[in-house]
C-alpha cells in the first residue's frame, strides 16, 4: 500500500479537483461519496506536503492540525 | 491470485481503483474496485492482453470494453481486506455481472500514462506511419439507436461502407473548398489550381487506422506525411486539413441556429450541400446515433438530430427564375423482332430494354420512307423516299435532299406535319404538271416525270378537293 493512501488529497485549482473526480468510472465516484468542494489555505505548519504532480498533492496533517475551521464549502462537486 | 504483484496504479484516488497486477509468466490482470462494507473492498479481477493493456493506455478502448473483451467467459470477483485477506473468491459470468458494477459506456483512461509502460508502448508503436496518422485521427462511433437492436450492436456492412463514403466525400470537398480559397489570389491560373487540388484530393484520401465492430468504431486520418511534387508551400495547409475539419465540420451542434449561422457566413451554398450534407445525413440516421472524438480524447462531439427547419436553413431550395430549356439528342436502335416488321412489335420501354441489339447516338437520322399523310390525304409511293432528321440547336429539321424540300419548325410534330403536307403537295403538282392522271407512260423524260413514276397513288382530302 502506498503512504500517499494514508495521507488527506488536495488540488492547486478547484477545476484540478472537479476534473480529476470526473475522470474516475462513475462507480469509483459513488463508492467515494464526495459531493462538494472546499477551499482554504495550508502552510507548512499544517503537516508534511508532497510535490505537486499534476495539480494535486497530499497533506500527512500534523496530529494538531484542524483544517475544519479554516477550509469552507464552496461548491458542489457533481 | 495472492501471488500477483502489482505493476501500477492505473486510476486512483486516495486509493486504488484500477490496478495492474503480472504474475509470474508475466501475464496481466486488471483489478477494479466495485464495491466495500467496513472489512473489504470487493474487486473484478480479469486477466488482458498486452494489446488490450497497450489499447487502454493510449485510449483506444473503454474500461468496458476491456471488462468485455470476447476473450473470456466469466470474470472473477474477490473481497480483500486491509490485511489483504481474500475471501468470496468465484468466479460470475460476463452475463450476470451485476449491473452496478459494468462501467459506463465511455469511461477511458485519462491520466498520463506511467513511464513504467514506456517499453510497452514502444513495441506496439513500431509502425511511426500509422501511429502519426492515428494521432491526428478523428474516431468516428457509430451506436445502435436503442429502437434499432434488432441486430444487437453490430452495423450492417453495406450501412459501414456507405458511412465510410459520406465522410470521405464531405471531407474531400472541404480540403478541395479550402485549397482554393486559400490559393486562388496566389496561384492565379486556374487549371493549374484544379491539378493540385485534384493531386492532393488523391493523397488526402482518409485512411482507415483503426476498427471496432461492436458499436462500429472507425479512426479515420488523413495523410501528412506523402506530398504533391511542390508539396512544401502547402505543407501547412495539408498538416493542419483535418484538424480546420474537425473544428469546421465536426466540432459542430448542428442542433444551435448559432452554429448554423458561422456555417453559412463561412460557406456558399453550393459547397456546403457536398461537405455538410453527408454530415446531416449520418446524424439524422434513424438506425445509429453518431459520436465523434479524437485519439487522445481531449475533443468529443455528440449530436442531436438535426431538425428541418435547420437543415432548410442550412441547405435553402435554390430557386432557379431562368427555365433551362430541355436538351435532347435523336438515338437510333436496332430491335430483334419476330419477322413481319415494326407492325409485329409493341415499342414500349421492354421491347427496348430486352430487345435492342445497338444503340447510337445521331445528329442526324436517315429515314425511308412510302407513306405520307397530311389533313386526311395519302400518299403511297412505289420504293422508299429518302429523308432525313435531325435535331440542331434544339430545332427539328426533315428534308428530302432529292425534292429539295426541307422543314425545320420547333417540334418534331409541327416538322413532321409540315413536311408530309409538303411532300404530298409536291407530287400533287408533279402529276398535274405531268398530266399523267391514268397509267404512267414507259417513256421517262424529264425529272417530273420521272418523280410522278414514283406514285403508286394518291387519295386527296377534302381540303384539296375544295380547293379543285
Amino acid at each position: 500500500m502506498k503512504c500517499g493512501y494514508c495521507a488527506l488529497s488536495f488540488f492547486t485549482s478547484k477545476d484540478a479537483a472537479i476534473n480529476k473526480y470526473k475522470s474516475l468510472p462513475t462507480r469509483a465516484q459513488s463508492l467515494i461519496g464526495y459531493n462538494h468542494i472546499a477551499e482554504g489555505e495550508l502552510t507548512d505548519n499544517d503537516g508534511v506536503i508532497s510535490e505537486i504532480h499534476n495539480d494535486h498533492f497530499n497533506l500527512f496533517e500534523y496530529i494538531s492540525t484542524d483544517l475544519k475551521e479554516r477550509f469552507v464549502l464552496t461548491s458542489q462537486l457533481i | 491470485m495472492e501471488s500477483l504483484k502489482k505493476i501500477s496504479d492505473l486510476i486512483e484516488f486516495e486509493g486504488p481503483v484500477l490496478s495492474h497486477f503480472s504474475d509470474d509468466k508475466g501475464r496481466d490482470y486488471l483489478f477494479y474496485w466495485v464495491d466495500f462494507d467496513s472489512d473489504f473492498n470487493r474487486w473484478l479481477v480479469w486477466k488482458i492482453s498486452k494489446q488490450e493493456l497497450y489499447n487502454y493506455l493510449k485510449r483506444q478502448n473503454s474500461l468496458k470494453e476491456l471488462v468485455f473483451a470476447n476473450n473470456k467467459d466469466f470474470i472473477y470477483s474477490v473481497d480483500i481486506n486491509n490485511t489483504l485477506e481474500y475471501k468470496n473468491t468465484h468466479a460470475i459470468d460476463l452475463d450476470e455481472l451485476v449491473k452496478a458494477y459494468i462501467p459506463e459506456e465511455n469511461e477511458y483512461f485519462m491520466s498520463a500514462v506511467p513511464l513504467i509502460y514506456e517499453s510497452l508502448i514502444a513495441e506496439f508503436e513500431k509502425d511511426p506511419y500509422l501511429q502519426l496518422l492515428r494521432e491526428n485521427a478523428l474516431y468516428f462511433k457509430w451506436n445502435t439507436r436503442e429502437n434499432s437492436k434488432r441486430f444487437l450492436e453490430t452495423v450492417g456492412a453495406g450501412d459501414a461502407g456507405n458511412f465510410l463514403i459520406k465522410i470521405s466525400k464531405s471531407f474531400l470537398k472541404y480540403a478541395e473548398y479550402t485549397f482554393y480559397e486559400s490559393y486562388k489570389e496566389k496561384i492565379g491560373d486556374y487549371n493549374k489550381l484544379s491539378k493540385i487540388i485534384n493531386q492532393f484530393k488523391e493523397i488526402l484520401q482518409p485512411r482507415v487506422v483503426d476498427l471496432a465492430y461492436s458499436s462500429f468504431k472507425v479512426g479515420l486520418s488523413s495523410d501528412t506525411v506523402n506530398s504533391i511534387s511542390e508539396g512544401n508551400a502547402y505543407k501547412d495547409w495539408q498538416k493542419n486539413v483535418l484538424h480546420k475539419y474537425q473544428n469546421d465540420v465536426i466540432d459542430v451542434d448542428y442542433s444551435s441556429i448559432e452554429d448554423v449561422n458561422i456555417i453559412n457566413e463561412n460557406f456558399p451554398p453550393e459547397v456546403r450541400k457536398e461537405i455538410f450534407g453527408p454530415i446531416i445525413s449520418i446524424i439524422n440516421d434513424n438506425s445509429y446515433q453518431l459520436e465523434v472524438v479524437n485519439y487522445k480524447r481531449t475533443f468529443k462531439r455528440k449530436y442531436q438530430k438535426v431538425t428541418k427547419n435547420l437543415e432548410q436553413l442550412l441547405f435553402p431550395t435554390i430557386v432557379n427564375n431562368e427555365v433551362q430549356p430541355e436538351t435532347k439528342r435523336l438515338y437510333t436502335f436496332i430491335i430483334e423482332a419476330p419477322e413481319g416488321g415494326s407492325n409485329n412489335v409493341r415499342f414500349n420501354k421492354k421491347t427496348l430494354q430486352e430487345n435492342t441489339l445497338f444503340s447510337q447516338e445521331n445528329s442526324s437520322v436517315p429515314l425511308f420512307i412510302k407513306d405520307f399523310m397530311s389533313n386526311g390525304s395519302a400518299l403511297e409511293l412505289r420504293e422508299a423516299l429518302q429523308c432525313n432528321l435531325s435535331l440542331i440547336d434544339r430545332k427539328y429539321r426533315v428534308e428530302c435532299p432529292s425534292l429539295l424540300i426541307t422543314v425545320e419548325e420547333d417540334t418534331y410534330k409541327e416538322a413532321w406535319d409540315i413536311f408530309n403536307k409538303q411532300i404530298i403537295e409536291f407530287f400533287i403538282n408533279v402529276r398535274i404538271e405531268t398530266g399523267s392522271n391514268g397509267p404512267i407512260s414507259p417513256t421517262v423524260t424529264t425529272q417530273r416525270e420521272s418523280f410522278s413514276l414514283m406514285i403508286k397513288s394518291i387519295v386527296l382530302g377534302a381540303h384539296y378537293t375544295d380547293e379543285t
